[in-house]
């Protein structure tokens, strides 16, 4: 990703106002390449909680060396929301993330950290380590004419499987018919 | 002011982390400045092209017979408290009966732009786009506590 295009792959302009989404929803979508490789998924969203924004999204991949998930950090800008398909995609082969710094499970970075720095120069974010005072990355992705959109915009994703089982409680009860509708929203939420 | 007034940390015994997982803060518990439990963290809005948080969604229970609402609420207007791993705000429960909320099955369209202005009416900033939320971070958002947290 070059950092010039827009944050947000979409050809349903009509639902092009939704652009929040809540961090726990986004947080299990999967990460696709140019090649329609799938690459792997963000585990986590790691906030910087003096600035309010995204320091990076934590990716999984699993697998390509036989030992299980890696971990990598990846700024946000490097990501790109593909509303058409309901996923992330990253500019990068598998060749490319197997020479990407990664880093243990029990020690997620920091933006301070030196070994954020390091991914984050990997990956082409604009900021070298945004921990560092006075080194100040808050206008960094906020650019004119980003779009986002995203169907489920505002429905976490977590919710789903207490929705369903609330949904099925309620069916049971009197109410039941009318509440079948809301057991059919969340299923069909529920993608994975 | 500086950004780390957002963050609460005083134990020199643990290191000073200000970047921390969503899933980590979900649920934490929200108290005002009286130490009185406003509500728990039940979700993290983010506008998803600058990577900004917008909105905390608290979740506040024990409304007249309601039960739990929920409330977006400006991410500005938390502070996080790393010693006691909870979230302070200033407000008390009255302020919450009468904010704009909603039901845990009914989210709102928070990228709607009249709903983000009830929200920034209501809560008294200008929220809703990235750069209205950086410069709310001025002293005057937060600084009407007397609150002594002894920052290092």
């Amino acid at each position: 990703m070059e950092n010039t295009g827009e944050k947000t792959i979409s050809t349903n302009l009509s639902a092009s106002a939704h652009r929040m989404a809540p961090a726990s929803a986004m947080a299990k979508e999967y990460v696709y390449n140019e090649t329609n490789e799938e690459i792997g998924s963000i585990k986590e969203i790691m906030i910087d909680v003096p600035k309010g924004r995204i320091a990076y999204a934590v990716l999984g991949v699993g697998g390509f060396l036989g030992l299980g998930e890696h971990l990598f950090a990846i700024p946000w800008e490097a990501l790109a929301f593909d509303a058409d398909r309901g996923c992330f995609r990253l500019h990068a082969s598998k060749e490319r993330l197997k020479n990407a710094p990664g880093f243990d499970k029990n020690h997620w970075p920091d933006t301070a950290d030196p070994s954020w720095g390091q991914a984050n120069e990997y990956w082409g974010g604009p900021l070298a380590a945004s921990g560092v005072p006075g080194n100040s990355g808050d206008d960094l992705g906020v650019k004119a004419g980003r779009r986002y959109d995203r169907e489920t915009a505002g429905y976490p994703d977590k919710d789903v499987d207490e929705k369903a089982r609330e949904a099925r409680r309620a069916i049971d009860s009197e109410e039941g018919p009318s509440l079948r509708a809301a057991e059919q929203v969340g299923k069909s939420r529920a993608r994975d | 002011m500086r950004n780390e007034d957002k963050v609460v940390h005083t134990d020199g015994s643990t290191p000073y982390r200000r970047v921390m997982s969503a899933s980590s803060m979900m649920k934490d518990y929200v108290y005002n400045r009286m130490d009185e439990e406003m509500g728990s963290l039940k979700e993290i809005m983010v506008d998803v092209p600058s990577g900004k948080v917008a909105y905390a969604v608290l979740a506040v229970g024990g409304f007249l017979g309601m039960g739990e609402r929920l409330f977006a609420i400006p991410w500005t207007s938390l502070t996080l408290d790393e010693d006691r791993k909870c979230f302070v705000m200033d407000a008390n429960k009255e302020r919450f009966e009468k904010a704009p909320g909603f039901d845990k099955n009914n989210w709102p369209d928070m990228a709607d732009s009249s709903w983000a202005t009830s929200i920034s009416q209501y809560w008294g900033s200008g929220v809703g786009t990235p750069d209205v939320i950086e410069r709310r971070r001025t002293p005057a958002s937060y600084g009407s506590s007397n609150t002594d947290y002894g920052h290092k």
